[in-house]
């Protein structure tokens, strides 16, 4: 599903942010990486959605070489992904149904259409009683859901996170983590960027990732 | 189909749901292309009224002698020239019946006698030779005549209206290209503010695979609705304004001056702003997009 092949990331006047990385990782897999701040989690992670492009190596999605991916192909990409983030990156003004309508809008599908899979979705993930309540009016893990039903609502191969549960206590964390694992568990390739030590120790059998200064310092999971 | 429909769709969403930032911007644009409008119009009427006055009819032939025998003679050899269409003797008698009939204030002309009018003849030019270098040449060709003293059409103010006209046209150009540069300015500055409000949906529609035509073709189709409507309220304001003063005032002192534009140059105007709005537009995006370096695609 996903290959990484002499990865390097340099911007400019600065160290690498990843030296030479190499790994796979196959389809439905549930990966954390893990490393203290500027180790390289979110560079790599940036990399899978194209939001920057490698200085050298090669990244493979689907057997399809992302590392100097034109600018009109990127979309399509990123439509088989899915991405969270720590601060949500939600629409504060607009209701939770229309945030994750917007992830839909981009297939130009019909009203009904977009219904028929947001609701069920909100129902999945416990905020079906929300929908039509603004996203600044909702807890941190409220919104957090809102963002994985952005993420989900596409049925992307891939779901990116990059420390989701930087801004919750522990029982939302956990609930958070459980959500991704089970996903995982469907089919699609999660990849989870932590540093919390109760979330990684959440799920023993996952396979980690840790980067230390750009390198891949362990990998459980070697293959 | 059903792709561009749900675009075209955002567009007016888009345009809604900004209505206030552009009201402000559609009152500004109305009034330029009003202003357009006024100097257009004028324009438009001045061309066709110093195109009259340079129609040239005729050419005057004023005569060294009064000898009818030898002036007939001379007339039947003119008329037979390919460019004449007709020829036509004025004795001073007819000369001052022609003035009294054609001047407004006649007591001036009674205080002269007949005597004192000129005699002249009128040579009509054919319809296909009413050209300057053809009357030129005709006025050349008759002025070697012996029985001529001066063959004249008025060129000196001939060339004075079409220069005038041209100083007119060359004014009208440069007028519009500053209002259409102002035009485009208003345009692109109001894209680019609407575009700041909207940046973080910009980035998150472009983060969940939105591509650049979803992004760009709903805000070009704001801007042309935005266009459209301030040409049709510019329009309807200057046609409104054109037919008040000449049903009001123009007419009634005998001035039939105003000609408003047909369809077909409102048309070529409307399509030439919507050109411009949607290239002020593409840039306007393109720019913002370029600039905004969350969105690496």
């Amino acid at each position: 599903m996903i290959k990484v092949y002499n990865l390097s990331v340099a911007f400019l006047g600065e160290k690498k942010a990843l030296d030479n990385v190499s790994f796979k990782i196959p389809k439905g897999e549930f990966v954390y990486i893990t490393g203290e701040s500027g180790a390289g989690k979110t560079t790599l992670l940036r990399l899978f959605y194209a939001d920057i492009l490698p200085s050298r190596g090669i990244v493979l999605i689907s057997n399809k070489d992302i590392s100097n991916i034109t600018k009109k192909s990127t979309p399509f990409l990123r439509r088989n992904i899915g991405v969270i983030f720590q601060d949500f990156k939600l629409l504060e003004n607009k209701t939770v149904y229309e945030n994750v309508k917007l992830a839909l809008e981009v297939f130009y599908l019909e009203k009904n259409n977009m219904e028929n899979r947001i609701l069920p979705l909100l129902r999945r993930l416990g905020i079906y009683s929300r929908r039509s309540t603004l996203v600044r009016k909702l807890s941190g893990g409220e919104k957090q859901r809102v963002a994985i039903a952005r993420a989900l609502i596409n049925n992307p191969a891939i779901i990116l996170a990059d420390e989701p549960t930087g801004n919750l206590d522990q029982a939302k964390a956990e609930d958070i983590i459980d959500l991704l694992y089970d996903t995982a568990k469907s089919g699609t390739t999660v990849i989870v960027a932590t540093h919390d030590p109760n979330v990684l120790n959440r799920y023993k059998d996952a396979r980690v990732l840790e980067l230390k200064n750009g390198k891949i310092i362990k990998d459980t999971h070697n293959i | 189909m059903t792709k561009f429909l749900f675009l075209i769709k955002r567009g007016f969403n888009f345009f809604s749901t900004n209505i206030s930032l552009n009201l402000a911007s559609i009152l500004t644009t109305t009034t330029i292309l009003f202003v357009f409008h006024i100097f257009f119009t004028m324009s438009v009427s001045l061309d066709s009224f110093f195109s009259e006055l340079t129609n040239i009819q005729s050419i005057r032939l004023y005569l060294k002698t009064e000898d009818t025998k030898k002036i007939d003679e001379f007339m039947k050899k003119i008329q037979k020239l390919e460019t004449v269409k007709e020829v036509k003797y004025y004795s001073p008698a007819e000369t001052f019946k022609y003035l009294r009939k054609n001047t407004n204030n006649i007591n001036y002309l009674n205080n002269i006698p007949a005597e004192y009018f000129p005699h002249f003849i009128e040579a009509k030019i054919k319809e296909e030779y009413k050209n300057l270098e053809n009357i030129r040449e005709l006025e050349e060709t008759l002025n070697d005549y012996d029985i001529v003293d001066v063959a004249s059409y008025g060129e000196k103010w001939i060339v004075n209206f079409t220069t005038l006209n041209y100083s007119m046209k060359f004014f009208l150009f440069i007028l519009t290209a500053l209002l259409a540069a102002a035009l485009s300015t208003i345009l692109y500055n109001t894209i680019k503010i609407n575009l700041y409000r909207y940046i973080d949906e910009i980035k998150i529609y472009s983060l969940v695979g939105a591509s650049r035509t979803f992004i760009i073709l709903p805000i070009l189709i704001s801007v042309m609705i935005e266009s459209t409507i301030s040409y049709l309220a510019a329009t309807g304001l200057s046609f409104g304004a054109f037919y008040l003063l000449n049903e009001k005032l123009l007419y009634n002192i005998g001035i039939y001056l105003i000609e408003l534009p047909d369809i077909f140059m409102l048309l070529i105007i409307f399509a030439v702003l919507l050109c411009v709005s949607i290239l002020a537009g593409f840039i306007s995006i393109k720019t913002f997009l370029n600039n905004m370096g969350a969105i690496n695609e």
